[in-house]
């Protein structure tokens, strides 16, 4: 399988990447066709996650004494962030990550899993036992984190368009 | 390699005509090898010679490359057809 970073010198994070993939080993199978299939299946089920999970803890939350909901709070933390990963690897391997066309099925994707975060931060309002200020915080921190990243979105949408340094278009 | 899909997407590379991998078994038994023996002559599990016979794997160009040499052949006379 091929090597992981891009450059001369892979940075620490290539590393990383490279161990847990296990470039070189059989960890996802012994060749390549295995390797594929292994990634599609393991895209298969973090899709499925994606849904699962912060629906069932959307729903969860509104039963919950406010410990719990802020046990379940970090498990979803603990859920989300590591999603990330796979958007910061993905654009680290030049692969661009701006929505290109906002199709029936991105749309109804999009909602499927934004939704359950609502729902959960709503939830998490009203039994987590909150001060008033951290409640609107809470809320307040939504709304501007869903407008820098439609704003971010955007920004990168123009950018897209430019060439890169040293193309002789 | 083929690049199918509905709606002209960019997504699946696959061989569903069957193309190249009728090219693969008949220039593997003409060379009088099994699926164990190309397997293992490539570096890969006789199920990857399976999936690449029956159109189910398009393989990457480095693996290509690899089948075509070990079946005395070129990249184009296995994968051309399917491309056609």
């Amino acid at each position: 399988m091929s090597t992981s970073h891009i450059g001369d010198r892979p940075s620490a994070f290539d590393r990383a990447v490279a161990y847990v993939l296990d470039f070189d080993g059989d960890l996802y199978g012994r060749d390549e066709r295995e390797r594929t299939r292994w990634y599609e299946g393991i895209a298969l089920a973090a899709s499925a996650q994606w849904i699962l999970v912060p629906w069932v803890a959307a729903i969860m939350i509104w039963s919950a004494s406010a410990e719990t909901a802020r046990a379940i709070a970090g498990l979803g933390l603990a859920f989300i962030l590591p999603m990330a990963l796979a958007t910061i690897y993905v654009e680290h391997r030049r692969v661009q990550t701006t929505v290109e066309r906002w199709t029936a099925k991105r749309v109804l994707w999009s909602v499927i899993t934004i939704l359950p975060v609502a729902v959960f931060l709503a939830g998490f309002v009203r039994v987590g036992d909150l001060e008033p200020s951290t409640a609107w915080g809470i809320g307040a921190g939504a709304l501007v984190g869903l407008a820098l990243a439609v704003l971010g979105m955007s920004v990168r949408r123009k950018d897209r368009g430019r060439p890169d340094a040293g193309d002789d278009q | 390699m083929t690049t199918s899909s509905r709606r002209g997407g960019l997504v699946r590379a696959d061989d569903r005509s069957g193309g190249a991998g009728e090219a693969i078994r008949a220039r593997r038994k003409g060379a009088g090898l099994t699926q164990q023996t190309l397997a293992g002559a490539v570096g890969v599990s006789r199920q990857t010679i399976i999936s690449m016979e029956t159109g189910d794997y398009a393989p990457s160009v480095y693996l290509a490359l690899k089948v075509a040499r070990a079946l005395g052949t070129s990249v184009e006379a296995l994968w051309g057809a399917a491309e056609a």
